[in-house]
C-alpha cells in the first residue's frame, strides 16, 4: 500500500492529489485517478490543480481504492488482474461496505460491479434472516405480513 | 455494523443472482420489498426478454381413428428447440393448471412481455370474463367487472415491464356491421382496478371491408403506451392508450389477396412484414413514429424465397410458402415459418436455421398471428378479489 502514497510531482505525468475525509492527502497519476467519474468531474471542475476534496472516503478506504487505481492503471495483462482483483475484495465484511459505498460515490463502474458480484456471491443461497444480519438490517415485518409475502411469491419459496 | 447501503448498489447486487434467489429477498425488509417489487422484478423481466426461451403458439392436432382436428397450444424451446408435439416441457399444461376454468382455443387470447390474457365466455349472463395470467410466477387473477358483450369484440393486453409493473387490458368494439376498424375501446388498468370506455377516433374514415371480410386481425402489439393492430385493409391501426389519439397508417406494399402480414416489435421499433405480389420475396418495413409528423416506412430487409426453399424441396414444390411468424426482441434474427417448422433468419449473414419441426400430427395454426416469442416476466399481479 506504500506505493500508493508518492507526494512527489513528476514532470512527465500529472498528478492529482486527492484528499481523504480525514485529511489525509494521496498523490495518484492522473490517468489512473481519472477511472472515477466523479474524480474525473472534480478535476474538470478546476479542482486539477489543487487538492480535490473526497468528504465521503477516510483515508482507510481511500488508501485501498488508490491501490486499485494504480494497479488498473498499470497495464497489468488481464489474467494478472483477475488474480489480483479475486484478492483485492476477499476482505472483510465492513471493508468491503466501505468500497462499494466509496466506489459508488467516485462512480468507478469497474471496481462497483466487482465488489456487487463479491457481495452477490456471499448473500446467494442465505436465508432472509442470514441476509439481514449480514447488512444490518433490521425486520419490520409483522408475522402476517411475512406469510402475505410469501403467498403472494409462492412460486420463489417452492 | 455496516452503514445502509444505497438503494442503487442493493440494486446492483441482486441483479447479479437469479430471479428466483431475489423474489425469496423480499422477506429481507419492507425496502427491499419495494426495491425488488419496483425496480428488480421489472429489471429482470426487462433484461429476460432480450433472450426468450421459447415459442407459444397455436397448432391444430389429428390423430388416428380421429378425422376432425382441434386446435390447442403449443410451446416450443428457443434457441434449443427440437421435434415439437406441440407442449415441449409441459409449459403449457403448467399454465393451463391455473386457470380457473378448462382451456380451449378460443379462450386464447394474447401474449404480451410474458404475461397471458385469456378470456372465458359466460353465455347465460351474456358476458366475458378476463383472465390474465403469469406462468412464471404462477399466478392468474380475475379482471374485475366485465362489460356485457354488446359488440363483436376482440382484446389485447398491453404490458411492458421495463417501463411498468401494471398493465392493461383493451377490449375493441366493433358495431353490427363490418367496418375496417374498432370503433370503441375498453381499458382496464391494473393500477386503478377500473374500466375506462372512449371512442376510437381514427384520423381518416377507412373504406369499408370486402364482403364476408373480418375488421381487423386479431393479433395486435403494444409498444411505448400504444396498441397497434392490422386492419383488413392495408392500414395499420395506432392507439394511444393514455390519450385520445388514434391514427391510420397506410401498409407500405401493393395488395397480395387475403395475405394480411405480420407485425412485430424489435429493440422498441414496429416492424411489418409481408410478401411481394411474386411471392418470391418477404420483405421487412420498419414504422419511423416517433418524430413529430406523419409517420412511414422504411424498407429494412427482404429475403428470398429462392433461396430458403432451395433447402426445402417439399416446400418449394408445394403451395405452402414462408411467411414472418416472429421477431428477435433484440438481435436481427427473424423467424419464418410454414404450417409445420420454424426458422431462425439472421438479417446480418443471411444463414437460417431450423428452430423447430412438427411432428406429423400437428400444425401450427395461422402463424403470422398467433405465434408469439415468450419471455418471463417476474411482476406480481395483483388481486381484484376485494374490490
Amino acid at each position: 500500500m506504500a506505493s500508493s502514497e508518492s507526494t512527489t510531482t513528476s514532470t512527465t505525468t500529472k498528478v492529482l492529489r486527492l484528499k481523504s475525509s480525514d485529511n489525509e492527502i494521496f498523490g495518484v497519476e492522473e490517468k489512473a485517478a481519472l477511472q472515477s467519474e466523479t474524480i474525473k468531474s472534480l478535476a474538470e471542475d478546476g479542482y486539477s490543480e489543487d487538492v480535490i476534496p473526497l468528504f465521503n472516503v477516510e483515508k482507510k478506504t481511500l488508501a485501498k481504492i488508490v491501490e486499485w487505481l494504480n494497479k488498473h492503471a498499470s497495464g497489468s495483462s488481464k489474467e494478472e488482474l483477475k488474480r489480483w482483483d479475486a484478492d483485492f475484495v476477499d476482505v472483510d465484511k465492513d471493508v468491503l461496505y466501505d468500497l462499494l459505498l466509496a466506489s459508488n460515490y467516485l462512480n468507478i463502474e469497474v471496481l462497483l460491479h466487482q465488489l456487487a458480484q463479491k457481495v452477490a456471491d456471499m448473500i446467494k443461497g442465505k436465508k432472509p434472516e442470514e441476509i439481514r444480519q449480514l447488512f444490518g438490517i433490521k425486520n419490520d415485518f409483522t408475522p402476517e405480513e411475512e406469510a402475505e409475502i410469501r403467498r403472494e411469491n409462492a412460486w420463489a419459496f417452492e | 455494523m455496516a452503514e445502509q447501503l444505497p438503494e442503487d448498489v442493493i440494486v446492483e447486487i441482486l441483479s447479479r443472482l437469479p430471479a428466483k434467489t431475489v423474489m425469496r429477498m423480499k422477506l429481507v425488509s419492507k425496502a427491499w420489498h419495494h426495491l425488488i417489487s419496483n425496480v428488480c422484478a421489472l429489471r429482470l423481466s426487462a433484461a429476460a426478454a432480450a433472450h426468450p426461451p421459447g415459442f407459444l403458439f397455436l397448432c391444430s392436432v389429428s390423430k388416428f381413428l380421429r378425422p376432425s382436428e382441434y386446435d390447442i397450444a403449443g410451446y416450443a424451446c428457443y434457441p434449443d428447440g427440437h421435434d415439437c408435439s406441440a407442449n415441449s416441457d409441459g409449459f403449457v399444461d403448467a399454465y393451463s393448471s391455473l386457470l380457473p376454468f378448462k382451456l380451449s382455443t378460443d379462450h386464447y387470447f394474447d401474449c404480451c412481455n410474458g404475461l397471458l390474457l385469456f378470456t372465458r365466455r359466460e353465455i347465460q349472463e351474456n358476458s366475458l370474463y378476463y383472465y390474465v395470467c403469469n406462468p412464471t410466477t404462477k399466478q392468474c387473477v380475475a379482471i374485475p367487472n366485465p362489460r356485457p358483450r354488446t359488440y363483436p369484440f376482440s382484446a389485447s393486453l398491453a404490458f411492458d415491464p421495463a417501463k411498468s409493473p401494471h398493465y392493461k387490458v383493451v377490449r375493441f368494439l366493433y358495431p353490427e356491421e363490418i367496418v375496417s376498424s374498432p370503433v370503441k375501446l375498453d381499458i382496464f388498468s391494473s393500477d386503478t382496478g377500473k374500466w375506462v370506455r372512449r371512442s376510437a377516433m381514427l384520423s381518416i374514415q377507412l373504406p369499408p371491408p370486402p364482403a364476408g371480410w373480418n375488421s381487423c386481425i386479431r393479433r395486435s402489439i403494444y409498444l411505448d403506451g400504444r396498441i397497434y393492430k392490422l386492419s383488413v385493409v392495408n392500414y395499420l391501426l395506432r392507439f394511444d392508450l393514455n390519450a385520445h389519439s388514434d391514427v391510420a397508417i397506410e401498409l407500405p406494399h401493393k395488395k397480395v389477396t387475403r395475405c394480411y402480414g405480420f407485425i412485430g416489435t424489435s429493440r422498441g421499433s414496429l416492424y411489418y412484414s409481408n410478401h411481394d405480389e411474386s411471392r418470391l420475396m418477404i420483405s421487412f418495413w420498419l414504422l419511423e413514429d416517433r418524430c413529430q409528423g406523419d409517420p412511414f416506412w422504411t424498407l429494412r430487409h427482404r429475403v428470398s424465397m429462392d433461396y430458403l426453399t432451395s433447402k426445402y424441396p417439399e416446400v418449394h414444390n408445394s403451395s405452402f410458402h414462408f411467411d414472418a411468424y416472429a421477431i428477435h426482441p433484440a438481435a436481427d434474427i427473424v423467424f419464418l415459418g410454414i404450417h409445420n417448422m420454424v426458422l431462425s433468419y439472421d438479417l446480418k449473414t443471411n444463414k437460417f436455421e431450423e428452430v423447430f419441426k412438427m411432428n406429423k400430427q400437428t400444425k401450427i395454426v395461422c402463424g403470422q398471428h398467433f405465434v408469439h416469442l415468450f419471455s418471463p416476466c417476474y411482476a406480481v399481479l395483483s388481486d381484484f378479489s376485494n374490490n
